[in-house]
This record gives C-alpha cells, structure tokens and sequence, in this order.
C-alpha cells in the first residue's frame, strides 16, 4: 500500500464515488489502468470492502473541506442563492470537476466558469445573481484582501436582500475598489448615479441607487450611520453628503431595517459593501 | 534527564481576521503560527515578516506533501524558501500526509501506510526539505477516519523513527488525537503513553465539531475540548513548557473566548510539574 500506483488509486478512490461503487461489488476493471500486483489489488479491494462506511464519510471530509473553501470566495451569492440551492450548485461542480491543481483561488474560479454554463445556473431566474457571481469571481481573480474578508457570518444578513430583490451594482463596485475614501465622497457630493460614503479605516462602501436618494426619511436615518461610521474613521461626526428632501414617498420598513442592520453589521467586521436596488 | 523544550509558551496561528487581536490583546500571544503557503501572496508576507519583528514565529505548511512516493516540488519548496528567508520562524512544519500525488491535488491531508518501506522514503525528503531550507521540519498527526491496510507500525512508532533517523521534530496535535481516538474507539492515553514525546516540539490544541453521524471533525471554529487540555496537561507534565498552539479558523468572535482557550491552556503549562523523565531509545518519554 505504500508504491506510488497505489497511492495514485487512493486518491481517485477518495475522489471518485463511482470507483467505490465499482470495487466494493468487486468489480476491479477500473485498476488495470493502474499496474498494480495482485496483492496491491487485494489490499484495495479490502480497504473498499471492510471500511466502506469509514470510507465514504472521509470521502465526504474531503468534499466538505473543499466546499468550505470553495464557499469562503463567494459568501454573498451564497447567501443570496439559498442554502439548499447553493449547495446542489457546489455539488455539482465538485462531483464534475477534480479538485483544479494549485491554490484555493484558481478552484474557485473554475467554480464560478463551471457555474456560468451549468443549466442549473441558467435557470436562476434572479439574474442579478449572476452579478453578483461575478463580482465575487473577480475579487477571486484579483486576489482582493478586503473582499476575501467575507464570511459567512458576516453575510447573513444579505438574505434578506435577496427576498428584496436587491443587487449589488458591478460597475460601482469595481470602479469603487481601491479608491481613496475621500474621492468616494467627492463622488456621492457631486450627485452621481450612487450616493457614496466611504471610511478610511479600512473599505467601507455603502453604494445607494439615485432612486433610494429621495427618500429623504430614510437617508435621514442613514446618515446618522453614515456619520458615526465617518467619525469612527476620521474624527468627522456628522456628514452632508445626503440632502435632506422630504417626498413623502416611503419605502416598506422590512427595507429600511434591513438595510440599516446589515449596514451596521458589515461595517463592524471592517468589510466592503455595495448594494443597488433592483429596478 | 530533563528534556530540553523551546520555551515559547503558547500562540495563535495567524489569520487576517485575527490581526486586531495581534494588536489589542498583544500580551495574550507569545508566538505566532502562519500557514506558508497564504505567504505566496506578498501582501500577506509582508504583514507576518512585519508581525515577526514583534514576537517568536513558527511556519506550517500544507502542501509538501512529505507522503507521496515521489519527488517534492522543488518550485513549491523555491517559494517557500523565499517566505521561510523573510520571516525566520523557529521551524517549519507539515503533516505525516499526502496532499497531492501524481499531479492530482487532493485538498486535504490523507493518510500514509505505517511501515518501513513510509519512513524510509519519507525520512529521505524530510532531510532533503530540512537541508533545502535551513530549519528544522516538524512532522505532525492528522485527522483520518480510515486505516490502511497493511501497517506494520503504528503512529508514534512512525514518527519516533522519522524523528531519529532524519532529526526532524514532531508536532503533536491533540485535537487530531482527540478526534481519531473518538472516530476510531482507541484508548487516546494508550496513545500518549506510547508517544515519542522527547521528539515534541509543539503542540496543536483546537476545538471538534460533533457532526450528526455522531463523529467529530476538527472544526478550528469551536471551543477546545476538556479532554484535548487534559492530554495537555499529560503531555505538559513530561515535556514542561511545551509550545502550544491554538488553532483557529472560523468563529473568531467573541474574542474572549478564543483567548479563555489560550488562558486555560497557558495555565495547564504553568501547572505542569517537572516529573522525572526516562527517554528511551526510540524517545519515548515516561
């Protein structure tokens, strides 16, 4: 059990349901690609056959291990898919895919391009998740630290975006990475297509659709977030960027609240966070 | 004989989530692990060598793959001579595994057969890693819910002999420990008793998760469990002033609990009495 041929055989056995099925019925065509001995032979097949159990539950550590770091690369269009949905997705990719040689990053890419054809994707019928997708993807590519701080706690609350129908916005948020804070905020004052607050603590963006700027009872309670979170990073305590504009129009409070909570939330973990309501 | 120890008292690995907690609770930590291999990227090499100007640091690595019958990397071991020349941690370590063979990369630690014909080939790359980057290598136990057929050793015999017969240490994981003697039904003191513990630099504390099947996985992301301190404490009263880390990889908040941990396990280390100590021959310690 120690030659190289057989530790080839063990990996594809861990990897490989099928290869498992196939030996514990004793069926041992599927080696004679591998030039193992006899007794080589034997010494799998009593593996397979007297740890089948053992076995398959450490097939399924492997599995696991790997979704968890697939997960950690893209937290938002999990939490934005659903559980059981994203994890049919992982599965997929990783029963079709071997593991892709090199670092987490390059499967995780590979993850996203399997995704982007995969019939299951296509029939997502919120198509700003594919956004989402691949924002997430590009921070993979790019390697973005700030982005990478993402994890599944700290995402909870996007689900409740999801249901909300809101999208994270693909040009802000790129155009948006690696900016000085300061000319974030020169952006949101000028009155551009989002309004913009930023800290310099670390990356904190909060991105908000021109059609949200009305709501001036809204903005007006952001902004005592947006303020702290300002004054947290740079000593300022208030901020004008967000004109007071009373329009009477209102959004649903489900909105409102979470929006705030998940502003509050993303900002105290020191994360980036860019939404755009879907029109 | 005393066994002479590294006196590093007890660290945290390193993880970005955990850099406010270097800086905030910096008394908490004696030493540091960082995983090698996130130092590929030059961002985060350039946060541990700054790190390591401020406290002892300790390498660990996953993907030497010190199992495999086959030749190490030599352009995985190139970049990690250029991390381990950066940051100069005490030593570096990597797993009595294989985690990648014949170009496939497994993503995972998975077992090696315990027997000769292992530590033969084995204690050829350790002393090839050793030579290559200057430091010494530790071999640490993982965590496998599946024994190959064929052993002629078993676990701590496979270590003494590497350690012996190529001078490398050993990084005892007492989480690992903790999960396979529960996984497997073995008595885990049967395992201590017999446990080259003179060859033990380091140890691994951590918390398990219990999965639903009833088993346990090695979580990094729960509280460590009585039972992993109590083999602390074992391992502490005959190998006193043990390095010992605490591994953690999720669930970093609230960080008052990941430091109780570090506490708790700092206290076990102040505990642990001087018991005379019989190394033998292959460095078991009684």
């Amino acid at each position: 059990m120690a030659t190289f041929n057989v530790q080839v055989v063990l990996a594809h056995i861990y990897r490989r349901p099928d290869l498992r099925v196939s030996l514990a019925a004793g069926d041992v065509s599927p080696l004679a690609a591998f030039e193992l001995t006899s007794e080589e032979t034997e010494s799998v097949l009593s593996l397979v056959r007297d740890q089948r159990s053992k076995l398959e539950h450490f097939a399924e550590a492997l599995t696991k291990k790997r979704i968890l770091r697939l997960q950690s690369f893209f937290p938002l269009l999990g939490a934005c898919i659903g559980d059981k949905r994203w994890r049919l997705l992982l599965d997929d990719y990783c029963r079709k895919v071997p593991i892709v040689p090199g670092a987490d990053r390059e499967d995780a890419i590979a993850f996203f391009c399997h995704l982007e054809h995969s019939q299951a994707f296509a029939d997502l019928t919120e198509l700003h998740l594919r956004d989402l997708g691949a924002i997430e993807a590009g921070f993979a590519r790019a390697g973005q630290p700030h982005a990478l701080q993402y994890t599944a706690e700290n995402t909870c609350r996007v689900a409740d975006f999801s249901r909300l129908r809101v999208s994270l916005d693909p040009s802000a948020s790129i155009t948006a990475l690696n900016h000085d804070p300061t000319l974030l905020l020169e952006w949101a004052r000028s009155g551009g297509r989002s309004s913009v607050a930023a800290s310099s603590e670390l990356v904190h963006v909060v991105f908000f659709p021109a059609r949200l700027q009305r709501r001036s009872h809204l903005l007006a309670r952001i902004s005592g977030l947006l303020a702290r979170i300002l004054g947290r990073a740079d000593g300022r305590s208030s901020i004008s960027m967000i004109a007071a504009e009373e329009c009477g129009d209102s959004m649903s409070p489900e909105f409102v609240e979470a929006l705030e909570g998940t502003v509050e939330h993303f900002l105290d973990k020191g994360v980036l966070v860019c939404m755009t309501e879907e029109t | 004989m005393i066994v002479p120890h590294s006196a590093l008292g007890v660290g945290i690995g390193y993880r970005r989530e955990l850099d406010k907690a270097f800086t905030s609770h910096v008394d908490a930590i004696d030493f540091f692990e960082f995983i090698g291999d996130t130092c590929f990227d030059e961002d985060v090499l350039a946060r541990v060598t700054t790190l390591s100007r401020s406290m002892p640091s300790v390498c660990h690595t996953l993907g030497l793959s010190l199992g495999t019958r086959e030749p190490l990397d030599r352009a995985y071991l190139r970049r990690l001579a250029r991390v381990i020349a950066s940051v100069s941690p005490r030593w570096v370590s990597d797993h009595l595994a294989i985690t990648s063979v014949g170009g496939m990369q497994l993503g995972h630690l998975t077992p090696v057969l315990f027997c000769h014909d292992t530590v033969a080939y084995m204690s050829e790359k350790v002393d090839e890693v050793q030579q290559y980057l200057g430091t010494k290598l530790l071999l640490e136990n993982i965590t496998c819910s599946v024994v190959l057929p064929g052993a002629e050793l078993s676990e701590p015999e496979v270590l003494s002999l590497l350690a012996a017969k190529s001078g490398c240490g050993i990084l005892l994981d007492l989480n690992n420990l903790y999960i396979n003697s529960h996984n497997l039904d073995f008595d885990p003191y049967d395992y201590l008793r017999s446990f080259p513990l003179a060859y033990v630099d380091q140890v691994h504390i951590g918390g398990a998760k219990h999965e639903n099947d009833g088993s346990l996985s090695d979580s990094h992301g729960h509280p460590v469990a009585s039972e992993v301190f109590d083999y602390l404490a074992f391992v502490a009263d005959r190998r006193p002033a043990i390095a010992t880390l605490l591994e953690r990889d999720q669930n970093f908040e609230p960080i008052d609990d990941v430091l109780a941990d570090m506490h708790t396990a700092r206290e076990i280390l102040a505990r642990a009495t001087t018991l005379p100590i019989r190394s033998t021959s292959s460095g078991e310690v009684r």
